[in-house]
């Protein structure tokens, strides 16, 4: 079964000092299918970030609800949905800077206790994300693309349902961003995994599946 | 099983290696520092106890007189074996085989000896048998079963020689000569002054009478262990508890300040936990979790290093003191450990919180209350603040140091965060906003702080310096009250350099009346009152001091016919009244004449006048001198510390009933503690406020630094930023230290001369001295370029 995420009338608001408020969503409803990799452009404060956080349950929509699998993220309780169901890679990567990569893979998989059960996994992904010859060298050594691809290997290790990128090729070169978006289409097509990219990058929204525009409170599908 | 986490502890420590070894070292010597000082000190107290107990002759009572009752009664339980009778003396021991001689404390005994801790033999039981100390048997080179001969000045050996039957030593002064022999001599009991004993007497009417009249003084032991505790808590470790204190505030500031300062790799840590899935709190725990491992580790080897050395090396280490510890006492190991884990807990849960805290995303915190309103409440308060310290030091207001304090906790850090200067430049005053309210807070309570450290601490020295005799004219002294002349016989001969300065004061004999030096003037009152209803606090001047007798020979007599100041008067007369003990009624009063007006009797210690014993005049006043004898020693200060530290012992293990006090006493020590522990503690509290302002303020700063560099700024705009934070800080503690300095004089300074020389002592500025050190610091770090890869 296809993974699927719908954002049903979703509305949301920043609340000011002084009772005021900035809305960001206004009444959004939309569909994310696992498989397919989405890309989300918007001038700067136009809620790219503040969808991912609504994605990741950090905040909560003042109106609608949002839901994977038919489950409202209301009812998913916030370590599973970070271990098992929403998985995030950033601009600046986080990872543990003195630990190997590997270490940093498996890190996931032992905090959710998934590592006994599939001890390989993660020796598998850094293979899939083209790092196994580094897998034991420390991360704070690696390149800024290199790094980003530990971080997708990292964020995959416990098969979530979908992934939030988050800038995720805005500190690389064009070399990186073509191997970093490259891979995230394939993380999406070969895992079914939902992918859902916030960026600035032309070549990063050239690459996915779909793109959506986020302005005037609310989000369009841009023609291919 | 190592896991990732396991790793991820261990190599969070060896990421920053020479920050781990920092945390180490300073939990370390903290943990050794302590684990000495409580476990040391406990140990070291056990020693004095077990010695007190080893100088009393191991029995429960000592019973001191010279009565005919008292010699009667001692010398019938004596017979009885009740009491063994003893002559206390300085003597001498030669070894019938060397020939060698040595001397030192001599013990002659009716009865069975049980002086000191016994270390080989046993301890003598029969006439003839005697045991020496560690140190006599050394410098005679003889040991148990050999022969020696014995001298007292007033002691009566009868046949020698005498057998050793043991070797003993006293484990708080392993030094000790002594020699204590179970007499041959017969005459003993009419030698005799001091007798021990188990029994109290209390069953024995005429004993009782002894008593309480002072022909006979009862000592017990508990009375003097607890007096040589008190004496060496206050003494010779004088004030550890506060300077305890000290490191421990000083060592938890600095470890939190430690683990505080690595608070980038923590927050990277955690953010990378977090997004493997971690939740927050245990993300944190899990960063922090290898430092809090170093600091422990750090803490349980210097608590197991320095109790296993205090356990093997006890003789090298006790021997220092010259003094023999049994056992490492347990109970101040108990301490250290409770007050190390204490430590440890704060540490860890004040850079827990403070790390975990959650950061607030609102605008800056400013004070929003306009800026002229602002300069008006800083200058208002500001000057009422000045008008309480005037209140105070000109006696208007006697809690007026404390009205100052908050009146200037409230005004003047206002009146640092109002300069102008501070906001003439759009960098200043952007950073200014960024900690205004926070900043406020935080400088109103170190005012308060500094200000009460430094007017506390000028107090404190003020009085100090004035009774250790730093003031010129005055002197040092020591005074001992209840003594028997025997007691008084025992110290000349013992301590005769002391001795010789000394005034010897005879009491008189107040049985039916206490008597005392009044004015002249308030004579005819009282004489009036003792008619009526014998009130004499009704008269007008009923100030009065206490009378004593002195031998017209040697030092004493220098005082006959002496009266203090405050009793003389144009005709030279004095006043003097009796009074009914129990009932204070004034029962007569009459007139006398003085021979010279004396300041030395000023002093509290002394009495208020002094006439010579068997005068015509003592006889004329009905003044019969009593048994019991008060000790004045003058300039105590210059003798050594070790022929203080004797002449104290001697008296405690003679006397445990007399009343000792020193103007270099405990409490006075106790209180230059304090002076210098809370000047400490308001220093270090400074220094951790500017620290933690500094740290947020850098943190807050972040983005504005990064954007000043890429723009090209210079290290002087960057310390610039620092500006709004260390001046109001500088300018606060400074103020509140001076304020609270000048709040303790007893004049305007400037405007009134100097009536009174006081000597303030050099504690109170310790405040100033941390806060400029840190701000120096803090200045200096501020000029340091930004690190650019923390933007984010």
């Amino acid at each position: 079964m296809t993974t699927e995420i719908v954002l049903d009338r979703v509305s949301f608001s920043y609340e000011l000092p002084k009772k005021r408020t900035t809305l960001i969503f206004d009444d959004v409803t939309h569909r994310f299918s696992g498989g397919t990799s989405a890309a989300i452009m918007g001038p700067s404060g136009s809620g790219k970030t503040t969808l991912f956080r609504l994605l990741s349950q950090e905040l909560t929509p003042s109106n609608g609800t949002i839901s994977v699998d038919g489950r409202s993220l209301t009812e998913i309780p916030d370590l599973e949905l970070r271990r098992f169901t929403v998985a995030r890679i950033y601009q600046e990567y986080r990872l543990i800077p003195f630990l190997t990569c590997l270490e940093n893979v498996q890190l996931p998989q032992e905090i959710a206790g998934t590592l006994r059960g599939n001890p390989n996994r993660a020796i598998e992904l850094l293979d899939r994300v083209g790092l196994s010859k580094l897998k034991d060298s420390t991360v704070d050594t690696l390149s800024g693309g290199e790094q980003q691809r530990v971080a997708i290997a990292r964020a995959l290790v416990n098969r979530p349902a979908v992934l939030l990128a988050d800038e995720p090729t805005g500190a690389l070169d064009e070399t990186n961003t073509r191997v970093v978006t490259k891979l995230l289409r394939d993380v999406a097509h070969n895992l079914d995994i939902a992918v859902i990219v916030a960026t600035h990058d032309q070549l990063v929204a050239a690459a996915a599946d779909q793109v959506f525009k986020l302005a005037e409170h609310t989000l369009t599908e841009e023609a291919a | 099983m190592i896991t990732i986490r396991h790793n991820l502890i261990y190599r969070s420590v060896i990421h920053r290696p020479r920050r781990a070894a920092s945390l180490f070292l300073l939990s370390f010597c903290f943990s050794c520092l302590s684990t000495l000082l409580l476990a040391g000190g406990a140990s070291y107290i056990e020693a004095v106890r077990q010695g007190t107990q080893a100088s009393f002759g191991g029995y429960t009572y000592q019973i001191t007189g010279s009565s005919d009752t008292t010699r009667t009664i001692m010398e019938e339980a004596s017979a009885d074996g009740q009491v063994v009778a003893v002559v206390k003396t300085t003597g001498a021991v030669t070894s019938a085989e060397t020939g060698q001689a040595a001397g030192g404390d001599t013990f002659e005994l009716s009865g069975p000896s049980r002086y000191g801790v016994l270390i080989t033999g046993q301890y003598p039981q029969q006439p003839g048998e005697v045991s020496v100390s560690q140190q006599v048997a050394d410098q005679l080179r003889i040991g148990v079963a050999d022969e020696i001969t014995l001298e007292g000045e007033d002691a009566d050996f009868g046949p020698e020689p005498y057998k050793v039957t043991a070797i003993t030593m006293n484990p708080a002064s392993t030094k000790e000569s002594s020699i204590s022999a179970v007499t041959r001599s017969d005459t003993i009991r009419e030698r005799a002054v001091s007798w021990l004993t188990d029994e109290s007497f209390s069953y024995s009417q005429q004993m009782q009478q002894e008593f309480n009249s002072g022909n006979a003084r009862l000592g017990h032991i508990d009375w003097s262990i607890r007096q040589s505790e008190e004496e060496i808590a206050s003494r010779g470790l004088s004030g550890m508890p506060y300077y305890e204190i000290l490191i421990t505030v000083a060592t938890v500031v600095a470890l939190t300040g430690l683990i505080l300062s690595n608070r980038g790799v923590y927050q990277r840590t955690v953010e990378g936990l977090i997004a493997s899935g971690e939740s927050v709190r245990r993300a944190w725990w899990l960063a922090l979790a290898g430092s809090y491992l170093v600091a422990f580790l750090g803490v349980m080897l210097g608590l197991v290093l320095c109790q296993t050395l205090l356990g093997i090396a006890k003789k090298q280490v006790s021997g220092l003191f010259e003094q023999s510890w049994a056992n490492v006492n347990y109970t101040g190991l108990v301490q250290a450990v409770l007050l190390l884990f204490l430590c440890l807990g704060i540490v860890i849960l004040v850079s827990f919180l403070f790390l975990t805290r959650k950061t607030s995303h609102q605008p800056a915190n400013e004070i929003t209350i306009r800026y002229s309103i602002h300069w008006v409440l800083a200058v208002v308060g500001s000057l009422t603040c000045l008008f309480f310290v005037w209140t105070r030091i000109t006696l208007r207001i006697l809690e007026g140091h404390y009205l100052a304090l908050w009146t200037g906790s409230f005004a003047i850090p206002l009146l640092f965060l109002a300069i102008p200067f501070l906001r003439r430049y759009r960098i200043e005053r952007r950073a200014l906003a960024m900690r205004n309210t926070n900043n406020y807070l935080g400088l109103a309570g170190i005012f308060a702080l500094c200000f009460y450290a430094a007017s506390y601490s000028s107090f404190a020295m003020t009085q100090v310096n004035w009774q250790r005799g730093s003031i010129e004219g005055v002197s040092s002294y020591m005074t001992i009250e209840l003594l028997t002349s025997n007691d008084v016989d025992y110290l000349s001969q013992r301590y005769p350099d002391i001795m010789d300065e000394a005034y010897i004061l005879i009491d008189p004999n107040e049985t039916s009346s206490l008597i005392r030096v009044i004015r002249a003037d308030a004579v005819p009152c009282a004489q009036e009152q003792a008619a009526l209803n014998g009130d004499f606090d009704t008269c007008e001047s009923y100030s009065m001091s206490p009378v004593s007798l002195v031998s017209p020979e040697g030092k004493s007599g220098e005082l006959a016919g002496h009266v203090a100041p405050d009793f003389s008067s144009s005709a030279e007369k004095a006043g003097i009244v009796y009074i009914e003990p129990g009932t204070s009624y004034l029962n007569a009063a009459s007139t006398t004449t003085y021979g010279e007006v004396d300041v030395l009797l000023e002093s509290d210690a002394l009495p208020g006048m002094v006439l010579e014993e068997g005068s015509a005049q003592a006889k004329e006043l009905d003044i019969e001198p009593s048994t019991i004898r008060t000790i004045y020693v003058p300039n105590f200060s210059r003798f050594s510390d070790e022929d203080k530290n004797s002449f104290r012992s001697a008296v405690i293990g003679r006397a445990g009933y007399a009343f000792v006090t020193e103007s270099d006493s405990p409490e006075l020590r106790q209180l230059e503690a304090r002076a210098i522990t809370y000047s400490g503690i308001a220093g270090i509290a400074s220094v951790l406020f500017i620290t933690v302002m500094m740290v947020t303020a850098r943190q807050e700063q972040r983005i504005l630094r990064q954007s000043m560099y890429l723009a090209g700024d210079s290290p002087w705009q960057r310390i610039r930023l620092a500006f709004p934070i260390i001046i109001p800080f500088l300018g606060t503690v400074f103020t509140a230290a001076i304020l609270g300095r000048i709040a303790a004089m007893d004049h305007v300074p400037l405007l009134e001369p100097d009536l009174t020389y006081h000597n303030h002592g050099i504690w109170w500025p310790i405040p100033l001295y941390l806060a400029a050190a840190a701000s120096v610091v803090a200045l200096v770090h501020s000029s340091r370029k930004p690190t650019m890869e923390d933007a984010s």
